[in-house]
């Protein structure tokens, strides 16, 4: 019975040393928000991101400290640890973080700060801050930043740069559902992510720079926006610094640049660095590759159809811009929107906002920074189909192995398209409940269905349902279903368990 | 220095590539304008 008390001591003060580093690694960002302030001689903003930082480091400092006894004795992190650490970490990072959103007035409750929050952490990109056009710069650094790191994984950042040993490091790596073993070295792989991440910052950054000044913005405000759109569109997120999202620059070559970025940051971080290492035939090989061409082909293949029939807009360069951008918009889940939100209900008709909903289910890349079931699982499980159909029309002496490319060949074994299809099957329950309380509170069903799948695959494309004044069911609806589309499912179950576990054992301690 | 080309190489390719299926989605809507 000690023994169980003393295991029981011991996973918690794993889970709350963890956390708090993590906690503190996100405080010591505020620095940047802090610096931009000052820059700018926002003084209430600065004052807000002081106050934050305070919070957060007291709150991270406190959980090092309660959890110090794991790191002296360098317990053993098991499986439940890291995602148990990943899952606390992003809810209880989603309060601190919304704390200078809240104090900077822009939103009407603290509910609706950790909702803009939890969006930008998710990559997701739905909004509910207020007044937009109006926001200090260091508010504006702090939401891109958030966007940019969720999207490379906060775990990844701290283990990057925190945590000194690697012993179950790959544990919490997994807990993000970021599964991928670049190098044998968990924080090398880490390392990698941000190497890639860095680099196309600095480029993509300058691109946009430049390409704003040459559409008419000051140099200063061209690079703010330059850097905010980058982040962006790199990490999938569909945040922007105005209100008219991406419309706001009224410029196709601002447009084709951020979509180049949205796509390449729907990629797996494993084919950055496949192509980066010099294995450039992965690009056309990779399943993930090959499954979002296809589907990204047909889709805008049928919604060019259809709006052919429509007449709606007038040249191939406005259904460039309006189309295209959208769909692959939504499919790499970004959500950047070039066209305002309540036109996708008065304009695109059922046929186009179907569309939009399957493509914003399926998703980008496992192991990027995009969201939704992912190229990988739609393959595998698709492949699987074809598989067992060929199976059972074939001879029963032809036993034949079946594989997929996937950084390498792969062994398409039953136990792999079994686990695709259960993810799915989650997406699948997240997305029916989103669209049953949609219905529930009085939105028609396509609304509905385009809303909840925005938010299960983290997009953020708006159909003009999410506004603040929103009922409170569907604003927490909204912040699950990012969560666990963000985590994908088992990282929140294993919380959950381990939470629920910790209370039966205290119940029956107390039952005697 | 072979490490430092190859990135470079591996960066142009996937830029390239992603801007390459960009132009086949401006010509489908060229075509199916």
């Amino acid at each position: 019975m000690k023994t169980e008390t003393e295991k029981t001591i011991r996973g918690y003060e794993i889970i709350l040393y963890y956390t708090g580093l993590i906690i503190l690694g996100i405080a010591l960002l505020m620095v940047i928000p802090v610096i931009t302030a000052l820059i700018f001689a926002e003084w209430n903003p600065l004052c807000d991101f002081m106050i934050s930082m305070s919070v957060s480091t007291l709150a991270g400092l406190g959980m090092v400290f309660l959890g110090r006894r794991s790191y002296k004795s360098r317990a053993y992190v098991q499986w439940k640890h890291g995602f148990v650490v990943a899952s606390l970490s992003w809810l209880l990072l989603m309060v601190l973080c919304a704390v200078p959103y809240s104090m900077s007035g822009h939103t009407q409750s603290f509910l609706d700060s950790c909702f803009d929050v939890m969006s930008g952490f998710t990559t997701t990109g739905l909004v509910l801050t207020q007044d937009l056009d109006h926001l200090s710069n260091a508010l504006n650094m702090w939401r891109h930043m958030l966007t940019f790191i969720g999207g490379q994984g906060m775990v990844v950042l701290a283990l990057t740069f925190m945590v000194r040993e690697t012993n179950g490091a790959y544990k919490f790596y997994v807990g993000e559902a970021k599964d991928i073993e670049l190098v044998p070295n968990v924080k090398g792989t880490a390392r990698i992510i941000w190497k890639i991440s860095m680099v196309y910052l600095a480029v993509g950054t300058a691109a946009l720079w430049i390409d704003g000044m040459i559409i008419g913005l000051r140099p200063g405000s061209a690079f703010l926006h330059a850097l905010y759109m980058f982040e962006s569109s790199w990490s999938t997120g569909g945040f922007a610094p105005m209100t008219q999202n991406i419309m706001y620059y009224h410029s196709l070559s601002y447009e084709i640049l951020t979509m180049v970025f949205f796509v390449l940051g729907s990629f797996n971080f494993g084919l950055h660095y496949a192509i980066w290492k010099g294995d450039r035939k992965e690009l056309v090989r990779n399943i993930e590759t090959k499954s979002f061409f296809l589907t990204s082909l047909i889709a805008c293949l049928l919604t060019l159809a259809w709006f052919a029939k429509q007449n709606l807009y007038p040249d191939a360069v406005s259904k460039f811009r309006r189309i295209i951008f959208n769909i692959l918009s939504a499919h790499t889940t970004t959500g950047l929107g070039s066209i305002y939100a309540r036109q996708f209900a008065l304009e695109w008709g059922n046929f186009g906002i179907l569309i939009m909903v399957i493509v914003m289910l399926i998703g980008g890349s496992a192991c990027s920074t995009a969201g939704g079931f992912k190229g990988l699982r739609v393959g595998v499980t698709v492949k699987g189909i074809f598989c067992e159909v060929k199976k059972l029309i074939s001879s029963e002496r032809n036993l034949k192995v079946n594989k997929f490319h996937y950084m390498k060949e792969q062994i398409l074994s039953d136990s792999i398209v079994r686990s695709s299809a259960l993810i799915i099957i989650c997406y699948m329950i997240l997305f029916t409940a989103g669209v049953l309380i949609g219905t529930f509170c009085g939105y028609s069903l396509p609304d509905s269905m385009f809303e909840a799948a925005s938010v299960t695959g983290n997009v953020g494309l708006s159909i003009g349902i999410t506004t603040p004044s929103i009922p409170t069911v569907l604003k927490l609806y909204d912040i699950v279903a990012m969560y666990l589309g963000r985590l994908e499912f088992m990282s929140v179950f294993a919380l959950i368990g381990y939470a629920g576990g910790g209370f039966k054992k205290q119940c029956r301690k107390l039952a005697g | 220095m072979k490490n430092g080309k190859n990135e470079i190489l591996g960066f142009a390719v996937e830029t390239c590539g992603v801007l390459a299926y960009l132009v086949l989605f401006l010509l489908l809507a060229v075509l199916l304008h």
